[in-house]
């Protein structure tokens, strides 16, 4: 059984004026990123700006094209690559919540006895779902993938025992960006973690990982694909870091305090 | 150099045997997140190629020490392969087998043998007493404990985890030499230190100037003024060329791969704010707090409107940039600013009346002491830089004594915040209390004869700092404002320190300024 790495890197898309109102955008709200955004598009494309994508996935929403755009701008081992455009990718639809406060969400919510994580607004995606689109798109991307890699003479060497280590994240033959939204990023975490095994990465928790990723947030992971018959399937997966913000600069306050980042 | 009580008595190796001993003991003490920074760095350099190290992001904690301390890293991945494999994956981010710490920690015990090389040389540099018998009264010896015992590098080396003593060791191995009279050796060595830790270019103009005007120039007037015709071109360039050829070992691979921008972007990060995540007691600190005492009073007193002054979040944990509500915003090129405006009275002095090496000292410790007051993102470790030094003065003159006696507690008090684990509580204060009242002791009997060693009122300010650590270890935590105030002790503790910490610069000051316009000593 042959078998190969790859890494997997997820951008959330920067902010948009939405964004900094705190109002929902989901499906039917189409808008670009704010001058905070772009900017924080800029900082991710240069924290980004080393590694080796081989794949480029990013949802047809104009704010998640915008920032995959800018990403892409800053690093040379995209120049030849296509931005596939899937709307598979589309952030989760909130129904007749969509352009309302998130405050405004949760109280419909409240009214109807449910709690937020497992509400949906009238007219809106059920969680179940998204968690659909996330298979079919799941599904889709490995499909590329590995078909790109093995087409491409991918007999690995170190076939034999499938193992992630020894890999530098910055040197796997395949390394996929995908840029989207944020509830559906949650909900690919909730799949890669729950259906797919993911071991949550230490100091990290089950919360923290399936929390909100903050604007132009990178997360990535690294897993192995074994091909089986004629379909390829995840035989190994790890989390290196989750909703990573720090190269964005952001405003904190004091609410967690921490003096963890002494050096 | 007669031979000194170093080469007759056995009691070196002793001091030294035990304190490595000592700090076996912390092996299991509070583990940082220093672990992973350094794990990461000995992974990157031992399977990137050089034209990464710069570049690779996978780990929060990038590179950004010079590159020196890059190899250093990758001579100490050969031994760390033997120890555990696995810890040399990059990807393996926050990997820390018990094999990984155990090498960690011996590795920075057995690195310390410079620094016990340094201290050594230091200790043989300081003029010895004759005719004594008991060796508390022989400097050489309460040096030696100074320096190796000194509280602050115990715990910031040993139970945090850094690599502090064998960069100190360098700095101490180069202040010797200087003292010894071999100048150019000084500089090699301080050239390697400045490419092995940047944070050194804090005391780079003293050395500049103190080489240029000391070295260059060979000879002085009668009267101690330059004389300008004894300028030696032949030592400037030899000065000039050593420095060049270290600096070019260091970082030429990498200007030669055009990495520069990156490299400076990574060495001096200028987008982390003002102050640390918990406060350096410099005079940013009481800026700060001062600022926040103006807000918050002109709140009270209607003078200021809150909701049309900038949001000052300083009082946050983590590193973050800061907007000063009342008083003005402090920028990066301020902070560059007060610092060169401070150091340029001492920097003048040395060079209108060099008092040979030991006024270099001097001022090192001055320009030391400036940084740590103005600069920009100062961490409180960053103390050591001047307390580890001012040591050697310590034993020599009552002066000085005076002023390390008050800076070593106040820096060592202010390190109290870096080591907050309950279990480490009493470890913290027992070694404060072990080293604080051997230094008390130790100085007041080797300068007995003239009455205290301190001022009253400086001794009031030092019984302030126990009932500040007690009230923040143990009362606050107790108490109703934790939830709500949380920041309030590393405040506390910190506008204290500060005070404590800008009296000592002074005097510090106030020492070279005086003896600039006295008779100066020879070396």
């Amino acid at each position: 059984m042959k078998a190969f790495t790859f890494g997997l890197t997820f951008v959330r898309h920067g902010e948009t004026e939405f964004n900094k109102e705190g109002l929902l955008q989901g499906q039917t709200i189409d808008c670009p990123l704010s001058e905070v955004g772009l900017q924080q598009a800029e900082a991710a494309g240069r924290y980004l700006k080393d590694v080796k994508f081989s794949n480029l996935f990013v949802s047809d929403m104009l704010r998640a094209r915008q920032t995959a755009e800018t990403i892409v701008k800053h690093n040379s081992s995209c120049a030849g690559l296509q931005l596939v455009c899937d709307p598979l990718l589309k952030e989760k639809s909130f129904g007749i919540a969509e352009g309302k406060r998130l405050q405004d969400a949760k109280d419909m919510a409240r009214a109807a006895g449910q709690s937020w994580a497992v509400f949906t607004p009238p007219q809106g995606e059920t969680q179940e779902q998204v968690k659909q689109r996330v298979k079919e798109f799941w599904l889709k991307m490995v499909h590329q993938v590995g078909r790109q890699q093995w087409a491409s003479g991918g007999e690995d060497e170190r076939s034999s025992a499938p193992r992630v280590e020894g890999e530098e994240a910055h040197d796997l033959p395949a390394h996929a960006l995908v840029v989207s939204h944020g509830a559906y990023l949650c909900m690919i975490m909730r799949f890669l973690v729950d259906d797919l095994h993911c071991p949550v990465p230490e100091g990290c928790s089950r919360a923290r990982m399936f929390s909100l990723s903050p604007n132009a947030g990178v997360s990535r992971f690294v897993l192995t694909l074994a091909k089986e018959d004629n379909a390829f399937k995840v035989s190994q997966i790890r989390c290196l870091f989750v909703n990573r913000g720090d190269h964005v600069k952001t405003e904190q306050d004091g609410s967690s305090f921490k003096i963890a980042e002494t050096r | 150099m007669a031979a000194t009580s170093v080469e007759k008595g056995s009691w070196f190796p002793s001091l030294a045997l035990g304190v490595s001993l000592l700090k076996a003991l912390f092996m299991n003490a509070y583990h940082s997140t220093d672990f992973e920074v350094h794990r990461n760095w000995l992974a990157i350099t031992h399977n990137l190629p050089l034209s990464r190290w710069y570049h690779e992001n996978t780990s929060e904690w990038t590179l950004d020490y010079p590159p020196l301390f890059a190899w250093f890293e990758f001579s100490l991945s050969h031994v760390a392969q033997h120890f555990d494999n696995k810890m040399l994956v990059v990807s393996n981010l926050n990997y820390a087998s018990p094999a990984t710490i155990l090498f960690q920690r011996l590795s920075v015990i057995f690195t310390d043998l410079l620094f016990f090389y340094g201290a050594r040389e230091c200790c043989r540099c300081v003029r010895d007493r004759k005719g004594t018998r008991d060796i508390f009264t022989h400097p050489s010896f309460v040096l030696a404990v100074l320096l190796l015992w000194n509280f602050g590098l115990l715990i910031v080396d040993h139970i945090h985890f850094q690599y502090n003593g064998f960069l100190f060791g360098f700095l101490l191995l180069s202040v010797a030499k200087h003292l010894q009279s071999q100048h150019l050796q000084g500089a090699l060595l301080f050239a390697i230190l400045l490419n092995l830790k940047h944070i050194y270019l804090y005391v780079a103009p003293a050395y500049g100037i103190f080489l240029l005007r000391s070295y260059c120039f060979t000879q002085d007037n009668r009267d101690g003024s330059i004389r300008w015709r004894s300028f030696s071109p032949l030592r400037l360039l030899t000065l000039g060329s050593i420095v060049a050829a270290v600096c070019a070992l260091s970082f030429g691979p990498f200007i030669a791969m055009g990495q520069l921008p990156q490299m400076l972007s990574r060495l001096f990060p200028f987008k982390r704010g003002l102050c640390h995540a918990y406060w350096a007691p410099n005079v940013w600190a009481l800026y700060n707090v001062l600022d926040k005492s103006l807000a918050t009073l002109g709140a009270c007193f209607k003078l200021l409107n809150e909701t049309t002054l900038p949001r000052a979040s300083m009082t946050g944990g983590l590193v973050q940039e800061f907007q000063h509500s009342v008083l003005p915003s402090v920028t990066p090129s301020i902070t560059v600013v007060c610092t060169l405006l401070s150091i340029l009275p001492a920097l003048a002095s040395i060079w209108r009346r060099p008092r040979g090496a030991r006024g270099f000292l001097r001022c090192l410790l001055v320009c030391a002491l400036a940084s740590f007051a103005f600069g920009w993102h100062v961490h409180e470790k960053a103390i050591l830089i001047a307390i580890l030094p001012l040591s050697l003065l310590a034993v020599e003159s009552r002066d000085d004594a005076g002023i390390f006696l008050i800076l070593s507690t106040t820096g060592h008090y202010s390190l109290f915040p870096l080591i907050f684990t309950l279990a480490e509580l009493p470890i913290k204060c027992a070694l404060m209390m072990m080293f604080t009242i051997f230094s008390f002791a130790a100085l007041g009997r080797l300068h007995s004869g003239r009455g205290s060693l301190l001022h009253p009122l400086e001794v009031v300010y030092l019984s302030g700092l126990a009932v500040v650590a007690v009230a923040c270890e143990l009362v606050f935590p107790l108490s109703p404002w934790q939830q709500r105030l949380p920041f309030l002790p590393l405040l506390a503790t910190s506008v204290y320190a500060a005070l404590g910490v800008c009296y000592s610069f002074l005097r510090l000051y106030f020492t070279l300024l005086r003896q600039d316009s006295g008779k100066f000593k020879q070396l």
